[in-house]
């Protein structure tokens, strides 16, 4: 017995001296520290999109760049500034490290994701920055040397929709993503099959050969109409049927994918990959479309290598800045299961230029459909700073 | 049929390169549209852009450190043109000549080729190889990809952890060791050493060998032998129990229930790999958490386990799953639906150093193995010789992370000189009392 007390004084004494011994969380200074998060919202001056230029400096004199989008912008920002301090003297190339601080910063996921996408995008850029390489190499290196891209039409009804394809068409683009018009009345009968039928197949030979379509349904459908509609369309071959229900009913898309060949796209909503795994495991969803400005780089990654399992591609989802656009494009050419990306088309010339200023490159030139990836360190970035100032987002 | 014509990946951004036809239609009425019988034509090598790193040389080491050996070790070297070389680890137990054979058939995966492409060229390996999947293939592709990261973390100058998005905890990976020990005192001491070393974990088995049916005894011997460990080494000691897919369903499930009060770690490969739903038939009846992987290659064979729920963690190793490119991603796979990785690493030091970049950039990473005991023996002071500092030795219970680019370490083929290959018998072949086979 007493050797018993003897063994377990010692062993008690041994495991605080080690615990002493054991050097406390996040006491060791990093080699690259956070030294300031910025934040900018912009506005596009015709189409009036907005988004929001978050900063990342260090103390290697390297800054990194990302961005994300809010219907609350100035909300966004406040807090951003809340979360900063958790990150200010931080690890600047951890993204998982960074990840988990703003984990912990509290609110909903869905309320820090926005924050977590932009902040990881920036600290990818000052990874490609001091790896002198661009995202793309820096993550693993080009899995393709172009990526094919769509852009999302503007437009109610098939003049407004013509010209913006023609647009499109002549900005370089091959695929095309159509916003479904739903009818005005009740009901939505017959018609709304037929007609949307119709009017796709009139953009088709607008088009022209080699081209393709995403029609975009907005979550407006109910499961039957959607699963209808999946149906009408099964030998148009859409590329897929986008967001076709609201996220909130794992019947709705069982539905859907069990009536219809016709591959179905979600993601716009989800901001945790466990919802990707839910859809996949419910056999009901052939494209992943995880939004850039929610998701960032990495964990458009992580749901892409989800999703690889499944034979099943991505496509992220995209209505920001070009920043967006760069980040979007670094995971395209890192993936080996990347299928095409979407691009906001800009209102006019005007935004295009906007665009085009604030990155300070033009990474939306598709040729034949496909865009080119970006070249330079890190995303490939040149933030423009009076840019900031001449498009900020006025009250 | 539609085929795709490859035009060479290693052109960055900007170069519009040969636009070949984006979907190169078969002459009509041509057989290899049908069946792809028809022999490939060897595509050409891919055109570098300028400025691109090349790899001049892939050489594979088969390393014996011990006379008659399941095990030597199987090492992939990679050279390029700008001196950058990079080390992988591809040993498979049992079959070195087989996982040798195959890097060699590999060769024109890589040599001539970029090195930074590595998810590319695991791409090609993998699909490419037609016939999927299987350890041979993956540790094969497992060691190449290795080296590939090592290449890389240095040409970028940065320890591959840094280019996957670590380090999450700078006091390095948590780890645990073999318990090794027969008795209660045994395991004392081995709680008392841990507790000044300040290691939290340990792994250890079941005894002997199990029927699909087992009888009283056997049963009575394996839960005793689980209460043992727990009583020598402590409440405070994480305890992992490797059952080595040994046993059933139907037995294993008799025992997990039975030992729940022991709170263990996890028990780990309750039965055989092949059987999904059959592993769900012990992890559905008890609260233990169970583990496995360790004999999966590829993220694509995880996908079952995950999507069903079956397992609390995976265990795959680097060396079989694919390197670091499928052992990241099957950490990936797993964090969505609260599955954590534990990964098994029991041959060489390159892969067991190699998991560790993988294991401090994943957030549900929880603790990483060694088959060393707490004491150093002839095997870590070999693997201390050849790299220049205690490979996989913990300190206060953590594996520390280089510093250093790459994977972190250097090693030298003159090192390796003194331990040629000496071929590879086959792993243990076991037998029940009637003569049947066993496993153990």
């Amino acid at each position: 017995m007493a050797q018993h007390s003897r063994s377990r004084l010692t062993s008690k004494r041994s495991r605080l001296a080690a615990l002493a011994a054991r050097p406390a969380p996040n006491t060791q200074k990093p080699q690259v520290a956070i030294t300031d998060v910025t934040t900018a919202p912009v506005q596009e001056p015709a189409g009036g999109r907005t988004y929001v230029i978050v900063q990342v400096k260090t103390d290697a004199g390297v800054t990194g760049v990302g961005e994300t989008t809010s219907s609350q912008p100035r909300l966004l920002v406040q807090r951003v500034d809340a979360i900063k301090p958790r990150l200010m003297g931080q690890d600047a190339v951890s993204i998982e490290a960074a990840r988990r601080l703003i984990a912990q910063s509290g609110g909903s996921i869905a309320e820090q994701a926005p924050i977590q996408a932009a902040i990881n995008m920036a600290l990818l850029d000052i990874l490609g920055k001091l790896s002198k390489a661009p995202v793309y190499e820096a993550l693993r290196g080009a899995t393709r040397q172009k990526a094919r891209a769509f852009a999302h039409l503007h437009g109610s009804e098939e003049s407004s929709l013509r010209a913006s394809l023609q647009r499109a068409k002549a900005a370089g683009y091959r695929a095309f993503q159509v916003p479904l018009k739903m009818p005005d009345g009740p009901t939505r009968g017959r018609s709304f099959y037929t007609e949307t039928y119709a009017l796709l197949e009139k953009l088709r030979t607008a088009a022209g050969d080699g081209t393709d379509f995403v029609l975009d349904c907005g979550a407006q459908l109910s499961a039957a109409e959607a699963a209808g509609l999946a149906i009408a369309f099964e030998r148009f071959h859409l590329l897929w049927l986008e967001e076709p229900t609201a996220e909130i009913n794992g019947g709705a898309f069982r539905k859907i994918s069990a009536e219809s060949v016709t591959p179905v796209g979600y993601g716009r909503n989800i901001a945790d990959n466990a919802g990707f795994q839910d859809l996949l495991r419910m056999d009901s969803i052939d494209i992943l479309r995880p939004d850039v400005a929610r998701s960032g780089v990495s964990e458009v990654r992580k749901a892409a290598s989800l999703a690889e399992t499944y034979y099943v591609a991505i496509a992220p989802f995209h209505r920001g800045g070009p920043i967006g656009t760069a980040a979007a494009l670094h995971a395209a050419a890192s993936l080996p299961n990347f299928f095409i990306q979407e691009i906001p088309l800009p209102a006019d010339d005007r935004d295009v230029a906007m665009r085009r200023e604030l990155a300070g490159v033009d990474l939306e030139k598709p040729q034949d459909g496909f865009l080119p990836l970006p070249a330079g360190h890190g995303l490939g970035i040149t933030l423009n700073e009076d840019a900031l100032r001449k498009y900020a987002l006025r009250s | 049929m539609n085929r795709r014509q490859f035009v060479g990946a290693g052109v960055l951004g900007g170069l519009a390169g040969a636009m070949a036809p984006r979907r190169a239609r078969a002459a009509a009425g041509s057989v290899s549209a049908e069946c792809g019988c028809a022999p490939m034509m060897v595509p050409p090598p891919l055109p570098l852009a300028p400025g691109r790193l090349k790899v001049t040389d892939m050489k594979v080491f088969g390393v014996t450190i011990e006379k008659n050996s399941d095990r030597p070790y199987v090492f992939v070297k990679i050279e390029t043109d700008a001196g950058v070389i990079g080390w992988g680890e591809a040993t498979l137990e049992g079959k070195a000549g087989a996982v040798m054979q195959t890097v060699q058939d590999l060769r024109d995966f890589i040599v001539g080729n970029d090195p930074m492409l590595v998810e590319h060229h695991w791409q090609s390996m993998y699909i490419h190889a037609f016939y999927r999947a299987g350890p041979i293939l993956g540790s094969a592709i497992a060691g190449i990809d290795q080296a590939l990261w090592d290449i890389r973390g240095k040409v970028l100058n940065q320890p591959v952890y840094r280019l996957l998005g670590g380090p999450i905890d700078p006091r390095g990976v948590r780890g645990y060791y073999h318990a090794r020990a027969r008795t209660l005192e045994e395991l004392r001491q081995v709680r008392a050493t841990a507790k000044e070393l300040g290691i939290t974990a340990f792994k250890s088995g079941i005894p002997g060998y199990y029927e699909w049916i087992e009888t009283n005894d056997s049963i009575r011997a394996a839960v005793k032998q689980l209460e043992m460990l727990r009583e020598g080494l402590g409440d405070d000691i994480d305890i992992g129990v490797d059952f080595h897919a040994k046993t059933s369903p139907s037995v294993a499930a008799i025992i997990c229930k039975e030992v729940e009060p022991l709170n263990l770690m996890f028990i780990e490969e309750p039965c055989p790999p092949e059987n999904a739903k059959a592993m769900a038939r012990i992890s559905s009846r008890t609260t233990v958490p169970i583990a496995t992987g360790e004999r999966l290659v590829a993220a694509y064979s995880c996908r079952e386990l995950i999507e069903q729920g079956i397992v609390d963690i995976l265990q795959c190793d680097i060396n079989h799953v694919g390197g670091i490119t499928a052992l990241w991603k099957v950490g990936a796979m797993a964090e969505p639906s609260g599955v954590m990785i534990a990964p098994h690493a029991c041959e060489g030091p390159i892969g067991s150093l190699a998991t560790l970049h993988v294991d401090a950039s994943t957030p549900n990473f929880i603790v990483q193995e060694i088959c060393s005991g707490v004491v150093p023996a002839m095997k870590e002071k070999l693997w201390e010789e050849w790299l220049g500092f205690p490979a996989m030795r913990m300190v206060n219970g953590y594996f520390p992370l280089s510093d250093k680019p790459g994977l972190g370490f250097e090693l030298s083929e003159e090192s390796l000189k003194k331990y040629p290959f000496e071929g590879t018998i086959p792993m243990a072949r076991v037998f029940h009392e009637d003569g049947s086979v066993a496993a153990w």
